[in-house]
């Protein structure tokens, strides 16, 4: 009987111990409203490019992005130039950001060739 | 020393066992007692979105025969997206005019398009900056919206020589186009 009951208790406590919280996604924490963790959405609202001049054969020179987000603080923000085979890439550090857009400009160093089809520019904002 | 019938090491073996009960019971208490305490101010927000990619056109092939998207603007209404004001070069030949279609398409997370618009189809020709105004239909949530794409379709030729340029349009003395 006694042997019983301990190994019961063993079980209990392994039990106890075992049921950790257990998160597939770390999202999964702000998931209900019954835990109030923010959230945040970087919204880009414009963006434009400097070229090298008005010629077929010309580079992308520099960056200006607006851009805002959904949580007022401060972040890091990135931009990313892809054209062809070619990467860009310049970044803000500790800026502060609401909902009311900010406009970041930023001269690019690889000076990417901006041929047909096209380019893309990726914005990315984390928090500092 | 005796108690009754139980022997010394009967005595001490429950000594042991109830002891280990009370420190197994403790045990067992603390740990179904842990507690996690989070507070909002003392964690960073969770992303939602933290990306967002703008697709800049460009077509053509030679230095009297491309066009090229140089500022893409989203219009918003609080949150939500309403129109796109796109600026773009072209150059063609001044003798020569090309039609011109300038596209705008939101795209979601999966690839879907979400909402678009397109400028019309509009003769030009010459050189110069050029900014249109496009409506996007329908409006949609700028944080549901993770990609922009432009495009610049240049078709046939036209002959509309002298009449290229849009009302919204002016030509300064260095022959720019400008809104």
């Amino acid at each position: 009987m006694r042997t019983i009951i301990l190994i019961l208790v063993l079980l209990s406590i392994a039990v106890a111990y075992s049921a950790t919280i257990i998160v597939t996604e770390i999202s999964e924490i702000g998931g209900t409203d019954a835990v109030k963790v923010s959230k945040y959405n970087i919204r880009v609202i414009s963006i434009s490019i400097e070229v090298s001049g008005n010629v077929y054969n010309n580079r992308i020179t520099s960056i200006t992005v607006s851009v805002a987000s959904s949580h007022p603080g401060y972040y890091n923000v990135q931009a990313t130039v892809i054209s062809g085979q070619c990467t860009d890439a310049t970044s803000w550090t500790n800026i502060y950001l609401d909902s009311t857009p900010r406009s970041l400009t930023s001269s690019l160093s690889n000076q990417c060739r901006y041929t047909p089809p096209g380019a893309t520019v990726e914005v990315r904002g984390v928090p500092a | 020393m005796r108690f009754g019938h139980l022997s010394r090491s009967s005595i001490i073996f429950s000594f042991l066992i109830i002891s280990l009960t009370v420190i197994l019971g403790i045990t067992l208490y603390e740990a179904y007692s842990v507690y996690i305490s989070l507070q909002e101010s003392s964690i960073q927000p969770l992303p939602r979105r933290t990306s967002i990619q703008y697709v800049f056109s460009k077509q053509g092939s030679s230095n009297v025969f491309f066009a090229e998207v140089r500022s893409i603007s989203l219009s918003t209404s609080g949150t939500t997206i309403t129109s796109a004001r796109i600026t773009w070069y072209r150059r063609f030949p001044i003798w020569i005019g090309y039609y011109v279609t300038v596209k705008v398409s939101l795209k979601d997370d999966y690839g879907n398009t979400i909402s678009s618009g397109t400028s019309g189809t509009v003769c030009y020709i010459g050189s110069g900056l050029v900014t249109s105004d496009i409506d996007l239909v329908p409006d949609v949530n700028i944080d549901s919206v993770a990609r922009v794409e432009t495009s610049i379709d240049i078709g046939g030729v036209c002959w509309e020589l002298l009449l290229t340029v849009e009302p919204t349009e002016s030509i300064d003395e260095s022959g720019e186009e400008q809104a």
